[in-house]
């Protein structure tokens, strides 16, 4: 009786401990995003510095805040001539976990969690590791700025990865720009997926074109 | 009478037919009359020769004064001077900017801020004290206000017709169609983008470029390289043209923005291809729909004048070759024109710009057939309206990445689901000649047709009395070579309601240009001695292509394996261990017409029959099925045994996943495998399965641990699919870029590449099983066993139906 006490309350103890680690777990806050800096890289001497991203660059990549303003007398008119037919939004809500929004395949995997297996951890030196892959054996000479939009959580395949979005730009001479979104692995830093890629008009630009080295 | 009437109404006359001398001399003395009118009517505003004093003291507040138009057009001189006064092409009327110190706009739903316009990043808005817009031309001022006041009224005249658009759907008891407007657009903001910030830069330092980007929400107008003051913003037409890719972007997403998502969808994801062309052409016809009176040329001053880079949108442009012209048998066809360039007809030129003018053509001419009596009979700007809607329609459709494509449907609509449907829109299904050309079909006859849109044959006032011709419209697309589907596909492309319903069929009859062929016809080049591939490893052009790839966003980080600086890349025309390397399939059109929109996918896909399902996702260990359409593997060659799979269910080679590898039992596989030697024989494996024999440990596969299934040749993300503009018949790509002969070059869209990994044994054979498809393809989207050659679904984009597969086998060597 006496050991069926001691096991009693072993038992008790361990399933506490770990429910609470399950709790402190799923409720450990990722998200990196939120204290996200916009952060300026640049390769001196074959190193990468960086630095804050200063306002003419922040201007050149989007960055600055709105400033909200006054409404005009004649878009006044436009706004009050048709009135849209519905006001309520209805957006669907991210599950999150930890702190961070869950996107893909959560049809499969409800509680989560409890049977995630993740293929990645979160690494607070992501942004430092996407700038050496950009930056370090790139030829033409370029300014990169990085800002961290959101933290999120993909499953695909039955594993969960942490995620970063991100804003990435490349500062060429003059005004030249490029910039896009990605998915960006939280850990390694690595590229996963983009979007919202830079439209160019150049007049009459010919591509790079290769010269195949042999045939197969 | 104002000269910029008189002017505009030449340019009309003229059509641009600046050869014929009668016509000169008319203009010449209509000009000289106008000034002579516009002098008197105005003296104390108008020096000699020095046009309008534009100055504050001259105008309202809230107003200045713009360009109506680019100056080759105001001035109808193709050969005029660089540095010519813009004074004196400003009309005397002053034009309404904005109520407000800065060039700030407020847009439709009160969206205060919505766009503004500045200088340059270094410099910031300028502020008019007195709100008045009046500058001397010669001034940075003077382009930020002619920028403003373009961009502006581009954006009013965008968002005056979508909210007709919607308040006719969502303004009634019932809606006439499922539009893909989405009911809460303007709640949330999803016709701006959620409420963002549309930042101009009008003089930009970038030279002979212009451009949007969606990430930064920014506009940015550059210089001509010669002429440092010939600005890009003088000319209206560009800012038309770039204004066009934001709506297109706005447009592309609305569903996106209105339901929050992270994603979006874009047009174009490689240097070349259909979606790119598609949006360059529309975008073209953005200026078409902004200038007044409607003109089908774009970039006269900017473009055209210097560069020699002007574009037409009708046949009977006078820049055209001979042989074009506005009869049905006379249009720029696709895929004929795909690499037409109007100003240097012979020199072929595979670029989206040059391609998309097939589609601002076809624009056009649905416009003007709108117009005419005979057809529709409207007046211009509501037939403009009309093809403008039918283009928002088709957009929120395509680009919607929820996959309802209504706030109707039912989910899986388009796009497969909310999961995939990036990779959709990117690269299994993506925007092509025939789906933008088979959503323009279907909204065509939802808005215009259903709905008697037409006018009164003889009263073009009385509106929505009788009906545009399906058959005159199916005629017209066919007369483009754009009749590439067989019917509307109002059904969509759910798995669960795909099939159900009826859709309205294309009449084959209508078809008498649009040439569809069977993808068997695409094969590797039988010549005699002819590659199956050609192969760059060299390190200069490889690096600089990745690096020029990676800066645009349009590939994903090479493998940690690989040593960033490519040092194993030595240019020998091999695939070898440490490499990435880019190949190009010889591949040949045996058909007797010309294939477009040639795409050979090497993403993951429904291919492989898993073994260890019972463990857990991921799976790792399979089998590949030979029931793909290549007869590929032999069962002797370690294909997986079919024998049981009847009916079949999750994770039979017979069974194609739903949700694109989510469900159990299914799970995608990559294109490349591994030839496996065994005792006494070889057979075809996986490349975890080869990992696993010569005990490399998965730290060192090129994904990494987390994910072995491509542990030895990966895919370069991104560069996972190659583009062929076109491929003439009987004949290879290069042959068709080259007509003359030479040594072939192929740009970065032609490419595959492929991570190798350093840690492969020499001499291990690999073979990637490369699914490919072109756009006129007869059975490609189509099921022909199906009645009326109904679309495949969407799932079954996830395996081997619709394609033609192509085996690539290389043996690496170091």
């Amino acid at each position: 009786m006496k050991h069926l006490k001691k096991i009693l309350f072993s038992f008790l103890f361990l399933a506490a401990a770990v429910l609470t680690g399950l709790y402190l777990k799923s409720h450990k806050n990722t998200n990196l995003a939120e204290d996200d800096q916009w952060t300026t890289y640049s390769k001196v001497d074959s190193k990468i510095v960086q630095r804050p991203t200063t306002e003419k660059e922040l201007e050149k990549v989007g960055g600055l805040k709105k400033k909200p303003l006054k409404q005009q007398a004649d878009q006044k008119k436009l706004a009050q001539k048709r009135v849209p037919a519905a006001l309520a939004p209805k957006k669907p809500k991210f599950k999150k976990f930890q702190g961070r929004k869950v996107i893909g395949d959560l049809s499969h995997y409800e509680e989560l969690g409890s049977t995630l297996k993740f293929r990645n951890e979160v690494d607070e030196d992501w942004k430092n590791k996407l700038s050496e892959k950009l930056l370090k054996h790139r030829a033409r000479e370029a300014k990169l700025v990085i800002k961290g939009k959101d933290s999120v959580i993909r499953i695909r395949n039955g594993m969960a990865r942490y995620l970063e979005v991100v804003q990435i730009s490349f500062l060429f001479q003059g005004d030249e720009s490029s910039s896009y979104s990605a998915y960006v692995d939280s850990s390694t830093g690595e590229v996963i997926q983009t979007w919202d890629r830079t439209i160019q008009d150049r007049v009459r630009k010919r591509p790079i074109r290769l010269v195949p080295d042999g045939t197969l | 009478m104002e000269k910029g009437f008189l002017t505009n109404i030449a340019g009309k006359l003229n059509g641009f037919k600046l050869g014929s001398p009668t016509l000169t001399l008319l203009l010449l003395s209509l000009f000289l009359f106008q000034s002579c009118l516009t002098n008197n009517a105005s003296p104390s505003k108008r020096r000699a020769q020095q046009g309008v004093i534009n100055t504050s003291g001259t105008v309202s507040v809230g107003h200045g004064r713009i360009l109506q138009d680019n100056p080759i057009i105001l001035t109808n001189n193709p050969n005029l001077q660089p540095d010519v006064n813009l004074d004196t092409l400003l009309k005397i009327d002053q034009d309404y900017i904005v109520d407000d110190q800065f060039l700030t706009k407020t847009c439709y739903n009160n969206l205060a801020g919505c766009m503004s316009v500045q200088e340059n990043k270094n410099t910031p808005q300028f502020n008019s004290s007195d709100a008045k817009w009046a500058y001397p031309t010669n001034t940075v001022e003077f382009l930020q206000v002619n920028t403003f006041g373009h961009v502006s009224k581009t954006i009013d005249r965008f968002h005056e017709d979508l909210v007709d658009l919607h308040t006719e759907n969502w303004g009634t008891p019932f809606l006439p169609y499922n539009t893909a407007i989405p009911r809460f657009v303007f709640a949330n903001n999803a016709h701006w983008l959620g409420s963002s910030n549309l930042k101009a830069f009008a003089d930009c330092d970038i030279i002979n470029n212009a451009r949007f980007d969606p990430a930064a929400f920014t506009l940015c107008f550059g210089r001509d390289s010669e002429y440092e003051y010939l600005k890009f913003a003088h000319d209206p037409t560009v800012i038309y043209h770039e204004m066009g890719h934001a709506i297109n972007h706005i447009a592309l997403n609305m569903r996106n923005t209105n339901l929050g998502t992270l994603e979006k969808s874009g047009m174009g994801y490689i240097f070349y291809d259909e979606a790119g062309s598609i949006g360059e052409g529309i975008s073209d016809w953005l200026s078409y729909m902004m200038t007044y009176p409607q003109r089908p040329h774009f970039g006269e001053w900017a473009l055209g004048r210097f560069n020699l880079a002007s574009r037409p949108m009708s046949e009977d442009d006078p820049i055209h070759v001979a042989g074009l012209s506005t009869d049905d048998d006379g249009r720029l066809s696709y895929p004929q024109y795909i690499h037409y360039d109007p100003n240097q007809p012979d020199k072929p030129f595979e670029d989206i710009h040059v391609a998309g003018q097939i589609i601002s053509h076809f624009l056009v001419a649905l416009v003007q057939d709108l117009e005419n009596s005979e057809y529709c009979h409207l007046d211009t700007k509501v037939a403009t309206s009309h093809v403008f809607n039918i283009l928002l329609e088709t957009f929120a459709e395509l680009g919607d990445l929820s996959s309802f494509g209504s706030d109707n449907n039912l989910a899986g609509y388009v796009n497969l689901n909310a999961n995939h449907a990036a990779e959709w829109v990117r690269v299994n299904r993506p925007i092509n000649f025939r789906s933008f050309s088979q959503k323009v079909a279907k909204n065509v006859k939802r808005i215009l047709i259903d709905q008697n849109k037409c006018s009164d044959k003889d009263d073009k006032t009385i509106l929505n009395v009788r009906a545009y011709s399906r058959d005159r419209f199916e005629r017209l697309m066919d007369s483009y070579g754009l009749l590439l589907f067989k019917n509307y596909n109002e059904n969509g492309d759910s798995f669960a309601t795909g099939l159900v319903g009826a859709t309205t069929t294309v009449e084959p009859i209508n078809r008498l240009k649009t040439t569809l062929i069977p993808k068997d016809l695409l094969i590797y080049d039988p010549t005699a001695n002819a590659a199956k591939a050609f192969v760059i490893d060299n390190r200069s052009g490889i690096k600089s292509v990745y690096d020029n790839m990676s800066a645009a966003g349009m590939v994903g980080s090479l493998s940690s394996q690989l040593e960033a600086d490519l040092p194993f890349n030595n240019g020998n025309a091999k695939i070898s261990p440490g490499e990435l390397v880019g190949v190009v399939l010889n591949l040949y059109n045996n058909s007797n017409s010309a294939m477009a929109g040639v795409q050979v996918l090497a993403n993951d896909w429904d291919h492989v029959k898993w073994d260890d399902t019972a463990l857990g996702k991921p799976y790792k260990k399979g089998k590949l099925c030979n029931t793909m359409g290549d007869n590929f593997p032999l069962s002797s060659e370690g294909a997986a045994d079919t024998s049981s799979e009847s009916p079949p269910t999750p994770g039979d080679c017979t069974y194609i996943t739903q949700e694109n590898g989510d469900e159990l039992n299914e799970q995608l596989a990559p294109s490349c495998f591994v030839e496996i030697n065994e005792d006494n024989a070889t057979k075809w494996g996986l490349q975890e399965e080869f990992r696993s024999k010569i005990a490399l440990e998965p730290e060192n596969c090129l994904s990494g641990a987390a994910d072995t299934r491509d542990c030895f040749i990966r895919v370069l993300k991104g560069a996972d699919q190659a583009f062929f503009s076109k491929i003439d018949p009987k004949k290879n790509y290069a042959q068709t870029i080259l007509p003359a002969g030479g040594t072939p070059t192929f740009n970065s869209s032609n490419l595959i590449f492929l991570e190798v990994s350093p840690w492969i044994p020499p001499g291990t054979t690999f073979n990637c099983r490369f699914r490919t498809r072109f756009t006129n393809c007869d059975d490609c989207f189509s099921d022909n066993s199906l009645t009326n050659g109904e679309d495949f679904r969407d799932f079954e984009f996830s395996g081997g139906k619709p394609f033609k597969l192509i085996n690539f086998q290389f043996t690496v060597i170091d």
